[in-house]
């Protein structure tokens, strides 16, 4: 069985390779979806890479979130389908409103890029059942907008229901405050919807796929969604 | 700190009230994003405008 992933190409995407190819290191299929094409290409999971859609004019992924494709993505999900947004990706979900919050400016009003720490909160998602519960993951980030934020009650609502699926902390996961590089609300760098199946986090997992880039704890993530869908698969036959 | 935009539209419409309509809806559906953000509408004068 192999999983095939669609990664949605939009006007200024930057990371669509690496998310590609980050699943062909894995043996899935990877396949390439431009975004004015509403057809995901029968993907069994999509995703919405890193960059600057639209030239991040209006609001980071405020004009992306129009695409012919984003119709697609909102079925497949609403379906039950996987997706998941990697930075870019992040903020075009949470316009969309398949993911809660929104992003502001980084606290420190510069944009940062470099690596950063994450803890993985949940285990029981397609996209970290890989991964150990606990497990600090070394990612890089690259955004001006990533100080994720929401109202009080949503936010209590996503940690009473264990939807912060990744955290910022420092290497040794002691201090999350000192690890938060952009001002996010309870440093979070990750977050779920109600169901599970839809994830959007800033740190870019593609950028970490193999040790000659510094690093490839990425991987621990597109694998889970790789083993979620054949283990998906093996269960129907 | 406050950090704002002014957005600028020029609309065509039937009255001034419908024209505010449109803008109005513009701006819940795209221009601004509720959990961040508020706005206001106002039409300006043609002496504004120009």
């Amino acid at each position: 069985v192999t999983p095939r992933i669609a990664v949605v190409t939009f006007p200024g995407s930057l990371d669509d390779r690496d998310a590609l190819r980050a699943i062909r290191l894995l043996g899935g299929e990877a396949v390439s979806v431009w975004h004015a094409d509403p057809d995901l290409r029968g993907a069994d999971a999509v995703i919405l890479p890193g960059g600057f859609s639209y030239g991040d004019y209006l609001r980071t992924g405020a004009i992306a979130r129009f695409s012919p494709v984003m119709k697609s993505v909102e079925k497949f999900a609403a379906s039950g389908g996987m997706v998941l947004g990697i930075c870019n990706g992040f903020q075009i979900l949470c316009e969309a409103g398949l993911l809660p919050g929104a992003m502001m400016r980084n606290s420190g009003l510069r944009f940062i890029c470099r690596h950063v720490h994450i803890r993985v909160e949940q285990t029981d998602t397609p996209f970290t059942n890989a991964a150990r519960k606990g497990q600090i993951l070394k990612i890089p980030i690259a955004h001006s907008d990533g100080n994720w934020t929401v109202d009080e009650a949503t936010l209590a609502e996503l940690e009473r229901n264990r939807r912060v699926i990744f955290r910022y902390t420092t290497p040794d996961g002691s201090n999350d405050d000192a690890g938060n590089p952009n001002g996010a609300m309870h440093n979070i760098a990750g977050v779920c919807n109600r169901e599970r199946n839809v994830t959007g986090l800033m740190p870019h997992p593609e950028r970490a796929a193999e040790l000659a880039l510094g690093s490839a704890d990425g991987l621990v993530i597109f694998r889970s969604m790789v083993e979620a869908l054949v283990g998906a698969a093996k269960a129907t036959v | 700190v406050r950090v704002g935009k002014s957005i600028f539209l020029t609309v065509e419409s039937d009255s001034p009230a419908a024209a505010e309509e449109q803008v109005a809806e513009m701006t819940v559906k795209f221009l601004s994003n509720p959990v961040i953000e508020r706005f206001w509408v106002r039409q300006l004068t043609s002496e504004e405008s120009r």
